[in-house]
């Protein structure tokens, strides 16, 4: 595919995302019940890239003339109302439903769903143990969740070169933007800044998709994001929780610990709280049922 | 600046007896500006017919008609006089249509469109004679010529609204209805099931903000024109989230805007002239004293001169 039909391609997958299908059966419970909690919304929203995303632009929308980016869900609904996001989330599962019938993925959809929860999770903890007000924690929820929101386009418009890929990346142990890089000359990080900026999100996300593989290299004015995220994508790999289609991640480097201002082994009782709340998660979605856990 | 209300039922036109006094029709407001008497209506409610009647007995023998229209948004009473507004009929009248989109983003020539389709009307939208011009628009400030400064701020409704605020040699009108108070969706309840400190908290602090940033979009108008569809025991009673105030809520808001009239506008289908009349009473009895805000009820063919 030539570089202008693939951007042509890319834009338009990404002007019409569906949400994860692991949100779909609560989103739809949700769209059809007339007393739906805000809470139940707000939870479901927050658990899913694309709905996170669809809500937040329309927020950020020119319509409102807001004097600065909103990336509070919370204010979002209470702004847009609960009818309207309803909506939007249900346009959102609705492409969802369509495309699990009529197209194939590189990656699989559920686990990459986890990968992103998980990393969301852990990154908003970093931030919590960072002492970061609660307000921000959900900036730094929202960066882990979306760092790699740029696999979805890419799974999606070349399912058979992606997987290939993908599957190169696991037989020569190397991370998998290299080979994005040498086989497709675009990667994962890219079209994430595409899907960011498309969706109208703050600066600071477009930054934490383009250069959560690459902290060392990254000068810009949002380190603290960048290098959280980076930390929550490694530490949601090596937990094992999901999988976006990347095993192989190169050490994290120093200079990231010593501004974090983390160690090590404090990242074991994030990862199990991360853990804890995908359990959690996949009972409220009903992917699994309550019982022994 | 001259304003003259022509419609300020909501809902639904509600004609009868009981609607003698304030009168039945749905929103259109009309702003006369300067010397051409520039034609500015906001709203195109039942109201637009009467108006309709007003423009080809008094208007039309000096020229085309010439306007521009704005929409609050395209709920049914705010656009179900159009088709009976005559000069879309009439080959050389200009009208310029401005509101905002649809959340789905679907513009506002579609969707004025719609109405006028084969199953809906007789006449199609593309065999209007007029020549008419959509305008898209948000949250801003509009220069609109002619000396007249228009600004707009969404409000808190199902779908998108838009405020007006006309500013024309110094004097303000402004309108702020279909409008509910932004309110905290999320238990502040410690007991409820549902309690989340944070949301509690972030919902308390999004609902200020956003009622302050819609006080701020009235602040020291002349005239405010604000939604009252209800009392407030109505309201809670089983009327939130339907995206209306209460009078209680009007006048508190725009007394701390410092307005300087209030008119409360879009009276409940079910209002009668008599309740009316006694509400006006009643509330100004409270704020007597308190306020040196001017509270009237919307009536139909009341007039503003700003001059």
């Amino acid at each position: 595919m030539d570089k202008v039909s693939l951007n042509r391609e890319l834009e338009h997958y990404i002007a019409h995302m569906p949400s994860m299908p692991s949100t779909v059966v609560k989103v739809i419970e949700l769209a059809n019940d007339p007393h739906t909690s805000p809470t139940d919304l707000n939870r479901v929203i927050s658990m899913d890239p694309v709905l996170m995303g669809n809500v937040l632009k329309l927020v950020n929308s020119s319509y409102y003339g807001l004097p600065e980016k909103i990336t509070s869900l919370v204010h979002a609904i209470i702004m847009l109302g609960i009818n309207t996001v309803k909506n939007l989330a249900l346009s959102s599962a609705v492409l969802a439903i369509m495309n699990r019938k009529n197209e194939k993925s590189a990656i699989d959809l559920d686990q990459f769903w986890i990968h992103s929860l998980s990393s969301g999770v852990i990154c908003k903890l970093i931030a919590r143990l960072r002492g970061i007000p609660a307000k921000q924690q959900e900036e730094y929820m929202i960066a882990g969740l979306l760092h790699d929101i740029g696999k979805l386009p890419l799974s999606a418009i070349m399912p058979d070169v992606y997987r290939r890929v993908i599957d190169l990346s696991l037989e020569e142990k190397r991370p998998l933007f290299q080979l994005e890089k040498q086989y497709l000359d675009i990667t994962h990080m890219d079209v994430g800044a595409m899907v960011i900026r498309f969706w109208k999100l703050p600066d600071e996300l477009v930054d934490v998709t383009l250069w959560h593989h690459d902290p060392a290299g990254y000068d810009g004015r949002f380190q603290e994001y960048v290098y959280s995220a980076h930390v929550a994508d490694f530490y949601s790999i090596r937990c094992r929780q999901g999988d976006a289609g990347n095993c192989w991640f190169e050490d994290i480097p120093q200079k990231v610990w010593d501004y974090l201002g983390l160690r090590p082994e404090q990242m074991e009782a994030m990862t199990n709280e991360a853990n804890h709340e995908i359990e959690n998660a996949k009972v409220f979605l009903k992917l699994v049922s309550g019982e022994g856990l | 600046m001259k304003v003259r209300l022509w419609g300020v039922r909501g809902s639904i036109p509600s004609p009868g007896p009981d609607t003698v006094k304030y009168g039945g029709n749905t929103s259109c407001i009309e702003l006369r500006f300067g010397e051409k008497r520039r034609l500015i209506i906001i709203d195109a409610g039942s109201g637009l017919r009467v108006l309709s009647d007003h423009l080809m007995t008094h208007d039309i023998k000096n020229g085309p008609i010439e306007a521009d229209l704005f929409l609050t948004h395209t709920h049914w009473d705010h656009i179900l006089g159009f088709p009976f507004f005559v000069p879309i009929y009439i080959p050389g009248t200009k009208l310029r249509i401005w509101g905002p989109p649809t959340h789905e983003e679907e513009s506002l020539d579609k969707v004025m469109a719609y109405q006028l389709s084969y199953r809906y009307f007789p006449v199609r939208h593309e065999e209007l004679a007029a020549k008419i011009e959509y305008h898209n628009i948000q949250e801003g400030r509009y220069d609109l010529g002619d000396g007249i400064i228009m600004k707009t701020k969404l409000l808190n409704h199902p779908i998108l609204v838009l405020g007006y605020r006309f500013e024309y040699h110094g004097r303000t009108f402004c309108t702020c209805y279909d409008h509910e108070p932004f309110y905290n969706l999320f238990p502040t309840d410690p007991k409820h099931p549902d309690y989340d400190p944070y949301s509690a908290e972030e919902g308390e602090a999004a609902a200020r903000e956003e009622n302050e940033r819609v006080a701020k979009f009235f602040y020291g108008a002349d005239v405010l024109l604000h939604d009252a569809q209800y009392t407030i025991e109505e309201y809670r009673a089983s009327k939130i989230g339907w995206g209306h105030s209460a009078y209680e809520h009007a006048i508190n808001a725009a007394h701390r805007a410092r307005v300087k009239k209030l008119v409360l506008f879009h009276h409940d289908i079910n209002r009668t002239d008599a309740e009316i009349d006694r509400f006006e009473e009643h509330y100004r009895g409270l704020i007597s004293g308190k306020s040196e805000m001017q509270v009237e009820m919307a009536r139909e063919g009341m007039e503003f001169d700003l001059s």
